[in-house]
Parts: C-alpha cells; sequence; structure tokens
C-alpha cells in the first residue's frame, strides 16, 4: 500500500507530532506549576520549621511554640526527626503546623490560643 | 517514606556532605530528583543552614566525579559490550558513526545535557565512553555544564526559597518541553529532507517514464 518512501515519511510526522504534543503538554504544565505567591507548599517531613514559617510567611517561635519546642537556638531538624523524637506520627505533627499556620495568618488571629512571641504579622 | 523523603531529611540533618553525594550518585546514574535538591540546599542557603559558596562547589564537585565514573562505565565496560554485539551482529560501520558523530556534535551535547537537557546527562556520559570520546575534552565541557547547572539552581532556589516545590516541578516541566522542541526541530529537518526527496525520486522517475515512451514512439 505505502512505498518504504512514504512509510518512512508517515514515520517522521508521527514522531514529530509526538514531540510536538510533548512540548506542549509541559509547557502548559510548566506555567501551572510556576510558583505562585497564591498557592502554599504542601509541608513534607522534609521540611524544617525555619523553613515552613518561611514558606508560609508566619513567625518561626509561632511555629516551634504550636509543636513544643523552644523559640531558641533555631531547631533545624527536619520534621520527621522532630516528630520521632516526640514519638508522634509525622502526619499529626504536621496537622498541628498547618492548624498553626491557619490561625497565624491574620483573619483567624482573635481565635488563636497560642500567644504571640516573636514580630510576625499576628502581633497588632 | 521514600528514598527522596530519608535523602532531604539527611540534607537537613546533616548538610553539605550529603549534597556532595546525592549530585555524586545521580550523576552516576541513579534516578533522583537532583535539581530539587539543589533548589532546596539555595533555599537553605538563604535561610542561614547551608553556606551558598560550599554548596555550589560540593554539588558541582560531587556531579562532575559522577559524571566521569558513567563515562569511565561506558568506556571501559559499554565499549566492549557494544564492540562485541556489533561483531556478532555486523554493526560496525554504524559504531563508526556513531564515534565520529560524537566527536563532532560531542562537546555541545556533553555541555547542554548537564544543564538545560538534564534527563539526558547519564545516557551522554555512558555514550561519550562508549564511543571513546577524548576524556580531557569530556572533562572540559562536563565540568563548565556542572558549574553552570549547579549555579543556575541553586540561585533559583536561594531568590525563590519559599516555593521550592513549585520551583523545582516547573523547571522539570520546562526541562522536558525544550527537549520536545529540540525533538521537533530535529525530526521536522529530517521529515523536510525525506520529502524533497521523495519529491525528487518522483519527478525522475516520471522524466525517465516520459522519455521511455518518447524513444518508443519516435
Amino acid at each position: 500500500m505505502f512505498s518504504a518512501q512514504n512509510r518512512k515519511l508517515l514515520v517522521l510526522l508521527l514522531a514529530c507530532m509526538l514531540s510536538v504534543a510533548l512540548a506542549v503538554v509541559f509547557t502548559l504544565h510548566a506555567l501551572r506549576s510556576a510558583p505562585h505567591p497564591g498557592r502554599d507548599e504542601p509541608i513534607q517531613p522534609w521540611m524544617n520549621v525555619p523553613y515552613i514559617a518561611h514558606s508560609y510567611h508566619v513567625p518561626p517561635a509561632f511555629l516551634c511554640q504550636a509543636i513544643g519546642l523552644p523559640a531558641a537556638p533555631r531547631d533545624r531538624r527536619p520534621i520527621a526527626a522532630i516528630a520521632r523524637a516526640q514519638q508522634r506520627p509525622v502526619d499529626e505533627l504536621i496537622a498541628t503546623l498547618q492548624n498553626a499556620i491557619m490561625h497565624a495568618r491574620t483573619p483567624y488571629l482573635p481565635a488563636c490560643a497560642l500567644a504571640p512571641t516573636d514580630t510576625g504579622r499576628h502581633t497588632p | 517514606m521514600s528514598i527522596t523523603a530519608y535523602l532531604f531529611t539527611a540534607l537537613t540533618a546533616y548538610g553539605l556532605p550529603v549534597l556532595f553525594g546525592i549530585a555524586l550518585i545521580a550523576s552516576v546514574g541513579l534516578p533522583l530528583p537532583t535539581s530539587l535538591f539543589l533548589i532546596a540546599a539555595g533555599a537553605f542557603a538563604e535561610q542561614g543552614d547551608l553556606n551558598f559558596t560550599w554548596a555550589i562547589v560540593l554539588a558541582s564537585s560531587g556531579a562532575i566525579i559522577g559524571d566521569n565514573i558513567g563515562y569511565g562505565i561506558g568506556r571501559w565496560g559499554g565499549r566492549a559490550l557494544v564492540t562485541r554485539l556489533s561483531s556478532v551482529f555486523g554493526g560496525k560501520p554504524r559504531l563508526a558513526d556513531a564515534a565520529a558523530a560524537a566527536q563532532q556534535w560531542g562537546g555541545a551535547v556533553i555541555f547542554l545535557s548537564r544543564w538545560l537537557l538534564s534527563p539526558l546527562g547519564s545516557w551522554v556520559n555512558l555514550t561519550s565512553g562508549m564511543t571513546t570520546y577524548p576524556w580531557p575534552r569530556f572533562l572540559l565541557w562536563d565540568a563548565l555544564g556542572e558549574v553552570v547547572w549547579v549555579i543556575l539552581y541553586v540561585t533559583f532556589g536561594w531568590m525563590f526559597s519559599n516555593r521550592v516545590q513549585a520551583l523545582s516541578a516547573m523547571l522539570g516541566d520546562l526541562t522536558w518541553a525544550v527537549i520536545g522542541v529540540i525533538a521537533t526541530l530535529a525530526l521536522g529537518w529530517q521529515l523536510i529532507k525525506s520529502f524533497r526527496a521523495t519529491r525528487s525520486a518522483e519527478g525522475d522517475a516520471a522524466t525517465t517514464v516520459c522519455s521511455n515512451e518518447a524513444v518508443s514512439r519516435t
């Protein structure tokens, strides 16, 4: 049905279309996953408290207090190691941090039971 | 916990030696998200947990050593295997062609596969060794490319230190998009060449038929 030359052309055309699709899909995906000011990074077990505080723009001391750590000296351990040391599941620790972050952010401030300990947005 | 999570935990806990080890292992060919580790190292450096300069020096050194191990494996392991297979299956001329192409384009391919087309890096190490690309030239292009890669990613991590995961995902996607664009250009060029060759072959065939008919009429 197809000569060898035409078969080669067809294969090349299909491969070309596939690579165009690859380029388009990954470009769109890149645009979607680009760092966005309004999008928070999900908390991962490898993150440490100062990084989480930095990422979520909340005072580190506030998060330390929420998970029962002293605000100073700066604790650089990943939260997986903190969870191990405190003998509690890392998911539970992440949930506690998320709750603290939620209350550290301005609209939730009055409901927060945690006392402000740092110069952050929660301080009136 | 995944291996990536374990390594991240180690990076947060022990710092730069872990970054060196990750860069080395990943450059040999183990599929690790090294770009994410480099970006995270930049973010940790921004917060004062790691030293920025040492992060660049150690990550580059690890990556260069790993690449050269990959080159060595290709040269002294892969080359022997491919030579044996090509003598059995009769692919020796193709092997010579591949070596000639590596001599011509090798430098650019090695340099770009360190940072712009980083998913191809480990394969380029192996094929450079297999095609006996000169080692001093490999080392030069490799070192240049790795330093560019490490400086770029650690600096991005420093600049976007609160968006490590999103930045890593975006850069990973962009790398594949660039690979897609380069593949499209290369395949498109081949397609145009083949199309022209087919058209000229058909034209020649038509001319031959016409002249044969004219001869038979006279």
